[in-house]
């Protein structure tokens, strides 16, 4: 360690990063810093470690690190929140300690070799970025780091894939125009920050605005108060523990979310036959008309029983995960199943392989949770 | 409504665009006369990558942003006035627009005002001190020297073209479409940062096309993340409206009489705020708003809603505050926590007295005066549990009865007008017949 970082100090001294460079390039970390992406679990999505990798591979890795950390009591004394930024600047150190042992072996920075070695000290730090952030959050969050690494890799891909262009766009510029060159690649990492952000909370304004409206249905009956939210977090919890992919885990969160809206639109109509309760209303037909559900619908007519709809093994896997998740959380508040025609997952039952099931209930069991008799 | 040609188009647009293109081929004449082009590597590429990337322009709303504008803008930057106009003139040509058979004069105003903003953003680069980077086959790459002088020139010429394009489209948009100049431009605006922004982007391509041919490969992946993830963004917001509707719908259906209430209101408030000039982003935050207004009622039993008799204490204090606790929930939605207090206000009367505060709503956000006045007209036009539907024109009556006392008296012409409006267009939701057939229906 100790050789690592004599010849790490050797080769900063060796960089030949000058005052504006290094005022360059924190004042652009700072800013994409600024502009990072909240996302809902306290951790956040930032485009700067395309700016980190391209002062690694320009000046060498200990330059970076000191405008990484410069960078970091900057934004601290703008804006505070000590924790969320010393988490990010940890993955970062960790990052470019990793990266650190690429220019020890190759002698000097980078910039001194062919491109497609800084290419790769770039690809480098990235890939350690992110899995060192993953990592902190799994930790954080106390959530499996294997499936917030394989859920969030596809995700999070087009960004590194934008952040390595940034940063290659830097090293090939950056001969002629030295620091001027972070101007408008930092105007190219805001543009595809600013599409991500947008998305984001597209998707957050979605999800919101649906908890919201099945919580005010069903307000309107105490029995069923907080069913749909606590399903939707069980059947999460299973999803994650499957390793399912983020996409496939917002899915199983829609449906569940929306597994009990055709009952409730259905249930407290005038035309139902006084006294009973059933679940006879059908979700799927609810959301027909909304497109933004259209990979829901199937999982939604497998939860009602219509087993002869179109679906597919993930429609299947999904539907058990809502439908046990349902089914857990009425045999812990029986109040709900009052209001439940039955077991859930006796609808899905006959068409799921007994490895689905066994898999599904095996991440159900393994959280702590009770099963229905029927499995 | 402007006068239409046999071709859809009106005449004012059609003498738009023949002085556009006009002026359009004269800049061009004029920067080739002045700055002849050089045939070079980069500016053919240019001219290759510009009508390539046309082909993948995505649209928003009305108004279509495609790649080829920072290429554009490299090509002012490499290869000087005449040949960024070959180049912005070649950017308007759309071959799945030329499939439908768009009017001729529609690519000749696009090709004139791509031609104009372009040799002005040239002229000001030049003018400013500006040099183009590739002239007489001598390729000199922007150095540490240039700088920081050349960002006034590369300042001018990018506000010059993010300014001249926003405008000449409001204008092109306002004719074509008949919709008004500066509502158009109050949208526009909001579109000049990342203008801005892909303005300097192309700079960059322009750099790098001089420095080496082989990097441009590398703006292609951030330049086509970003467009994707738009795209994505621009059509899950568009069916957002159509999600809510259809899920306040089924659940707005376990009470007979309120079925359809929060569509029927969101089309009354979005004529109205229409009619009040509101702009088109204003126009959805109040559809949102109106969509959401009775979130606070879904939480009552539907023993209450459908309830023909008075109600109890209890019920009663149950209903004066579904405004506050639908507020509540819509202040969960963080992008639309600003659509809480026009929620909350929606049930307020304009002297003061309504519930759930009883303060007066002149100091109220105008939304949750729109959305009274929306509210209150479907309410009385639809047959509830305790009594049978108005007709509209008796309806009409009570609007304007309770001008200045219950609704704002500046919105009530408006509304009228809306509403006569949409029953002359036999709009559903104002059949004047509905009313009555209701009405009858109630009575026998």
């Amino acid at each position: 360690m100790i050789s690592i970082l004599t010849q790490a100090m050797h080769v900063g001294v060796a960089g030949d990063a000058r005052a504006a460079t290094f005022a360059a390039f924190i004042l652009a970390v700072v800013l994409l810093d600024a502009l990072d992406v909240a996302l809902p679990r306290g951790d956040s999505v930032s485009v700067a470690g395309a700016l980190i990798a391209a002062m690694a591979a320009l000046h060498g890795v200990p330059a970076s690190l000191v405008a990484a950390t410069a960078a970091w009591f900057v934004s601290l004394i703008l804006r505070g929140g000590v924790t969320a930024s010393f988490w990010k600047w940890t993955a970062r150190l960790v990052s470019l300690l990793g990266t650190l042992v690429l220019e020890v072996t190759i002698g000097g920075p980078m910039s001194h070799m062919p491109l497609v070695l800084a290419g790769t000290a770039v690809v480098l730090y990235l890939s350690l970025e992110f899995l060192a952030s993953q990592t902190v959050a799994g930790l954080r969050q106390s959530r499996s780091i294997i499936g917030l690494l394989k859920g969030n890799l596809r995700r999070h891909f087009p960004l590194m894939a934008s952040q390595l262009s940034a940063a290659l766009l830097i090293i090939v510029t950056y001969d002629g125009m030295r620091e001027w060159s972070i101007i408008p690649v930092t105007a190219l990492l805001l543009i595809t920050r600013q599409s991500f952000a947008l998305l984001h909370e597209i998707r957050e304004t979605y999800r919101t605005t649906v908890e919201v409206l099945i919580e005010a249905a069903e307000q309107s009956d105490a029995r069923r108060r907080g069913h749909a939210e606590r399903t939707a977090l069980i059947a999460r919890r299973i999803a994650a523990r499957l390793h399912l992919s983020a996409k496939e885990v917002e899915r199983v969160n829609f449906a569940a979310l929306l597994h009990d809206i055709g009952a409730i639109a259905h249930e407290q109509a005038d035309d139902r036959p006084d006294g009973s309760e059933t679940d006879a209303g059908s979700g799927a037909r609810v959301i027909e008309g909304a497109e933004f559900f259209g990979s829901v619908s199937p999982i939604l007519h497998l939860c009602e029983g219509d087993v002869g709809s179109e679906h597919t093994r993930d429609d299947v896997r999904a539907a058990l995960i809502v439908a046990l998740a349902s089914d857990i959380d009425c045999l812990r508040r029986q109040v709900v199943s009052l209001v439940h025609d039955g077991h859930t997952v006796d609808r899905v039952l006959p068409v799921a392989s007994p490895a689905q099931k066994s898999k599904v209930v095996a991440a159900a069991v393994e959280l702590g949770y009770q099963i229905p008799a029927v499995w | 409504m402007p006068e239409k040609t046999a071709g859809g188009v009106s005449r004012s647009f059609l003498l738009m665009a023949a002085c556009m293109s006009g002026a359009g081929i004269l800049s061009l004449a004029a920067s080739w006369r002045l700055s002849p082009p050089v045939l070079s590597v980069q500016a053919t590429l240019l001219l290759i990558a510009v009508v390539v990337s046309e082909n993948f322009a995505f649209n928003l709303s009305a108004f279509s942003i495609s790649m080829s504008y920072p290429l554009t803008m490299a090509a002012i930057l490499v290869a000087g006035p005449a040949a960024a106009g070959v180049i912005a003139a070649a950017s308007s040509t759309n071959f799945q627009e030329v499939r439908s058979k768009r009017p001729l004069s529609v690519y000749a105003c696009n090709m004139g005002q791509l031609l104009i903003v372009t040799g002005l953003g040239s002229w000001v680069y030049i003018a400013l001190g500006g040099r183009i980077l590739i002239a007489a086959a001598e390729s000199t790459p922007l150095a540490t020297a240039d700088f920081p002088g050349i960002l006034v020139p590369l300042l001018g010429a990018a506000v010059t073209c993010v300014a001249g394009n926003l405008t000449l489209t409001a204008v092109t948009v306002a004719l074509l479409r008949g919709r008004p100049l500066v509502e158009l431009l109050a949208t526009l605006v909001a579109f000049a940062p990342s203008q801005l922004g892909l303005a300097f982007v192309g700079f960059l391509i322009g750099q790098v096309l001089t420095v080496n041919v082989f990097a441009l490969p590398l703006f292609i992946v951030p330049l086509l993340v970003a467009r994707q993830l738009y795209i994505r963004y621009t059509s899950m917001r568009t069916a957002f409206a159509d999600t809510v509707k259809s899920l306040i719908g089924a659940l707005e259906a376990k009470d007979h009489y309120t079925r359809g209430h929060s569509e029927r209101v969101a089309e009354y408030a979005v004529g109205l705020g229409a009619a009040l000039g509101l702009d088109a982003r204003s126009l959805e935050r109040l559809e949102y708003a109106a969509l959401l207004h009775d979130l606070g009622k879904l939480s009552l039993p539907a023993a209450i809603l459908r309830k023909p008799d008075a109600l109890t204490d209890e019920e009663r204090r149950q209903v004066v505050a579904h405004p506050d606790v639908g507020a509540d929930m819509v202040a969960r939605i963080p992008p639309l926590r600003d659509l809480a207090e026009p929620v909350r206000h929606h049930h307020e009367r304009y002297a003061g007295g309504g519930y759930p505060s009883g303060a007066s709503a002149a100091e109220a956000p105008a939304f949750g005066r729109i959305l009274c006045i929306a509210d209150s007209f479907d309410a009385m036009t639809t047959t509830r549990a305790y009594r049978p539907a108005m007709i509209i024109e008796a309806a009409i009556d009570e609007l304007e009865a309770g001008a200045g006392t219950q609704f704002d008296p500046d919105m009530v012409g408006p509304f009228v007008e809306v509403v006569r409006g949409m029953a002359a267009a036999g709009v559903e939701s104002v059949d004047p017949a509905v009313g009555v057939v209701e009405a009858i229906a109630v009575v026998t």
